[in-house]
């Protein structure tokens, strides 16, 4: 069960805002609303992987995979990104569904172009209990939504964080050292593919997220490299890893994006599950072992 | 920044920093707000955490509050107790201000609400 519908869900990742002056070299497009609400969607009706977890977004961007999950009722939600650029974008974003606290924060210099700019109290917003019911905040962005029909006080109450940083650091997300180690129930990632010079950057990113989940990642990688991403997240996940290819989709990517020089930019996309919650933390992580708090 | 997430933050990645955790908190703007209560959530987090990190976070910006020092037994059954750690966890937030490597004095600066661990390519 998710608590909004497939349709819903998407809606709302419709009217996220996308990457401004998108950056080739970190690979920025946003993963089509289309795409994001499948993947999220069946992550929780299938898997029950959303609602109730702590979710990461790997390289979260304008934050499609992070907001859908708050949406569906992650727990806690972070999204990690690189580019202080999208993060802004991602901000936007955020106060537009509506996400309380830091993200309706008005402390920062308001810029007057913007349509939907609200002037909204510095002090807290005090509002009631009840969560799926609670009254709408009086937000001009909220109103935006709810023109729609749709509860968007879904949104105001749940706990998403975001860190800029590099993901691919082996001294950060990566290690089995990290504080980060098995920290979150699911990660969610749209990674960048790895071509061009980002070489290995869908590796680096896949071996992170198979690091800080403690129980699913979900992923997208290019069907053509389809053995060695499972072969690859089998092993980084540890004995007891499954990956299954949930789906084969098409990624119509914007031009500059093409790969090898091919005129076609319709690429083959696996949606990729490895599921790491029978990983025994011992056996994949003996350098931590005095680490491991129980 | 929520202190749950600073819980988990480190400076490790700079060059010649070994643990680099916890990381110092300097506060200009702090935000309480309201997040929605999941005790099967927070209990679940609770092992995960650095306790006296997160004491002494809250404490630094004036929020540790009714936060008890150290951890109960039992606290899966505790609603209380659980609803303070969900308060100090997920609902106090920094908005500005920076966090400070404890082993090299390096800052990082938060701004609305977000962390920014980037390290200059010399730094890694
Ligand atoms: C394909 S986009 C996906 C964006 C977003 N998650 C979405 O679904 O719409 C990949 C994202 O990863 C970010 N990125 C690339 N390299 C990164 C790195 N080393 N660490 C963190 N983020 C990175 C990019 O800036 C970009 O936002």
């Amino acid at each position: 069960m998710a608590r909004v519908k497939l349709r819903v869900l998407e809606e709302y990742l419709q009217e996220l805002d996308v990457f401004e002056n998108p950056k080739i070299s970190l690979e920025q497009y946003v993963t089509q609303p289309h795409i994001a609400s499948h993947l999220l969607h069946v992550a929780q009706t299938t898997f029950s992987d959303v609602e109730g977890c702590s979710v990461a977004d790997l390289g979260c961007g304008c934050g499609a995979l992070t907001l859908g999950s708050a949406v569906l009722g992650a727990a806690y939600t972070v999204g990690f990104e690189i580019d202080p650029d999208a993060v802004k974008v991602f901000r936007k974003n955020a106060k537009k569904l509506g996400l309380s606290g830091q993200w309706s924060s008005t402390s920062h210099k308001r810029m007057g172009s913007e349509k939907n700019e609200t002037v909204s109290p510095p002090e807290d917003e005090n509002l009631d209990n009840s969560d799926e019911n609670s009254e709408e905040t009086s937000d001009d962005d909220s109103i935006l939504l709810e023109s729609e029909g749709e509860d968007c006080s879904l949104l105001t109450e749940s706990a998403v964080d975001v860190v800029l940083c590099d993901v691919t650091s082996s001294e950060g997300l990566g290690s089995t050292n990290s504080r980060w180690y098995k920290s979150f129930d699911t990660v969610v990632m749209n990674p960048p593919f790895g071509t061009k010079n980002n070489h290995g950057a869908d590796m680096a990113f896949l071996k992170s997220a198979l690091r800080i989940a403690r129980c699913a990642v979900y992923s997208l990688h290019k069907t053509s490299t389809r053995n060695y991403v499972l072969t690859k997240g089998r092993e980084w996940g540890g004995k007891g890893t499954t990956a299954e290819v949930l789906a084969k989709l098409r990624f119509d990517l914007p031009k500059s994006y093409k790969f090898h020089n091919k005129k076609n930019v319709d690429v083959e996309v696996d949606f990729v599950r490895f599921d790491v919650s029978h990983v025994k933390e011992m056996e994949c992580n003996f350098s931590n072992m005095s680490l491991n708090k129980r | 920044m929520k202190l749950l997430t600073h819980n988990m933050l480190t400076s490790k990645c700079l060059k010649g920093v070994n643990v680099g955790y916890p990381l110092g908190i300097l506060a200009k703007d702090v935000k309480v707000s309201e997040v929605d209560f999941n005790p099967e959530f927070v209990s679940r987090i609770i092992p995960k955490l650095d306790w006296n990190v997160l004491w002494n976070a809250a404490d630094s910006i004036g929020h540790s509050g009714e936060l008890p020092k150290a951890v109960i037994s039992d606290y899966e059954n505790n609603q209380e107790f659980l609803k303070k750690a969900h308060h100090v966890l997920m609902e106090v937030e920094v908005i500005n201000g920076e966090l400070i490597c404890p082993e090299s004095g390096r800052k990082f600066p938060i701004s609305d609400g977000i962390p920014n661990m980037l390290l200059n390519e010399d730094e890694v």
